[in-house]
């Protein structure tokens, strides 16, 4: 063999044209491999989302500085500071005061249990994780994002994502060990949710189904609620635009997630068919694939209490 | 060709691709363009054929592992790698007929971008078949991305640009320059 002739590492039938046929089979195959076996893709995306993500973030950052999204932020903070904080003390108080609501409804549907005998489900506390959003996919039939959060941070599937503490941004729905994957509520993959329609702060209206409609928004139709009905007109109170809808799902989300923001109502149709009924467009304050940073909120049961170290308190 | 260039080009134009076309998106349909498209058909130019194949198997493939879709967030291999080698395919085909310039990377950009948009949506659809994590509307994805491809013509005016005159460090060899006895630079110029 010449000193300078190249290391073969393939079959000398095995040519450069028969590599790329070859190739272009495997990936033929992994194309349509079934959902059951697509779990051994992930181990294979995992490398990329890792060697992708730093460059993708420094890019993003720049990005929002580049749309003025820090420096309005800045801006609002610098002219009104105080009202900027009242503004969110506000909303804070507004979401604790309507999950208290919500908490005393279900601590009376559990006394009722206990009463009937029944098993007390065990306590529940939540757990906060602040999360950087790296971005989404290149491929924008998607909206997922990625955000810098996994396993390390103990972060399980089936985690709430909100941004500015009560607005509600997606689930997790895949963890991987420095990152996960949030499904935005507005993309169209996501089932549909149930929300509230807020007659005011603390009002409760009309109940609806949102469906996100492809185009970053959720659309529904509003569900008659006979006892919201004037008893001496008979009338409820009209829908407006501008009204907040909260998040009202409790049959797969987690009870901490209720009373979340989903958005405001911008568009009220009569449904053509039923010309009583109404149909409505709503978007979120803060578009979720726009968002910097999230936090997310994960349901922790609760063990057994820790035992005090060794030459720590206890009684004397 | 110089295939670390072409690794860094293709980092930087992949990280663009996951952020700029977000902020660059116009009306509701999520038409937006590509910046790997571009790089590919530009690679499609000047390089052999087997070079360009690869490469866009690689940046296909990379777009793929980083292209979640769905509630269970699966990870599709190989849509957009076959949609990328399909469209490398073309401009391989093209390039011997067309003078090889900025604006030709404009037209052969649309082209591509629309094969690699027709491959991706016909995978897609037969998947959607079987796989209903997966919500896949063909006529509105065919439309977005063809819609797409013709906005991709502009970021390939921007992309070529800036690779038009870094040509040099691609260390293309032209497939269309035979060497002489004397040898001869081996390398493709651009216009």
């Amino acid at each position: 063999m010449p000193r300078n002739a190249p290391i073969q590492l393939a079959p000398r039938w095995f040519g450069p044209r028969l590599r790329l046929a070859f190739a272009v089979c495997v990936l033929l195959v992994l194309a349509f491999l079934p959902p059951r076996w697509l779990g051994l893709t992930e181990w294979m995306a995992q490398p990329v989302r890792l060697a992708i993500s730093p460059a993708q973030q420094k890019l993003g950052q720049v990005v929002r500085w580049a749309r003025g999204d820090a420096a309005k932020e800045k801006l609002a903070a610098a002219a009104a500071p105080e009202l900027a904080e009242l503004e969110r003390q506000r909303n804070d108080l507004s979401f604790r005061l309507l999950q208290a609501e919500e908490q005393i409804k279900e601590l009376r549907r559990v006394i009722a249990e206990i009463s009937r005998s029944s098993e007390l489900s065990p306590g529940e506390a939540l757990k906060m994780v602040p999360a950087v959003v790296i971005g989404g996919p290149a491929d924008l039939a998607s909206k997922l994002l990625t955000v810098r959060a996994g396993r390390a941070q103990e972060i399980e599937r089936g985690a709430v994502a909100v941004t500015r503490g009560v607005h509600l941004v997606g689930r997790v729905r895949s963890v991987a060990e420095r990152t996960c994957t949030i499904l935005p509520i507005n993309d169209r993959a996501h089932e549909p949710i149930n929300g509230i329609i807020m007659l005011d702060d603390e009002r409760r209206g009309p109940g609806c189904q949102l469906s996100p409609d492809g185009k970053g928004r959720l659309a529904g139709r509003v569900r008659a609620d006979p006892s919201l009905r004037d008893p001496t007109t008979g009338e409820s109170e009209p829908i407006k635009e501008g009204m907040k809808v909260r998040f009202d799902d409790t049959d797969n989300w987690p009870r901490s997630a209720r009373m979340l923001i989903v958005g405001r109502i911008i568009a009220i149709e009569s449904l053509p068919d039923q010309p009583l009924r109404k149909s409505i467009v709503v978007e979120p304050f803060f578009a979720p694939d726009k968002v910097s940073e999230v936090t997310l909120r994960q349901l922790v049961a609760e063990g057994p209490a820790p035992a005090p170290k060794p030459g720590e308190g206890g009684t004397p | 060709m110089s295939w670390p260039v072409a690794l860094v080009f293709g980092y930087l134009l992949l990280a663009i691709e996951l952020v700029i076309p977000t902020e660059l998106r116009v009306g509701a349909g999520d038409v937006a363009p590509s910046f790997v498209v571009p790089f590919v058909v530009y690679i499609a130019m000047f390089a052999p054929a087997l070079t360009a194949y690869w490469s866009a198997v690689w940046l296909g493939l990379a777009i793929d592992l980083a292209s979640p879709r769905g509630t269970e967030a699966y990870i599709i291999v190989g849509p957009n790698a076959i949609g990328l080698l399909a469209a490398a395919y073309v401009i391989v085909t093209l390039r011997a007929v067309v003078n090889r310039n900025p604006l030709a990377l404009v037209v052969f950009s649309i082209v591509a971008a629309a094969m690699c948009g027709l491959v991706v949506v016909a995978i897609m659809t037969l998947r959607s078949w079987y796989t209903p994590q997966i919500p896949w509307f063909a006529g509105v994805e065919l439309s977005r991305r063809l819609f797409s491809s013709v906005y991709t013509g502009l970021s390939a005016a921007v992309v070529g640009l800036a690779l038009f005159p870094l040509h040099g460090l691609f260390k293309f060899h032209d497939p269309y320059h035979r060497r002489g006895p004397g040898g001869g630079s081996g390398h493709a110029r651009p216009f």
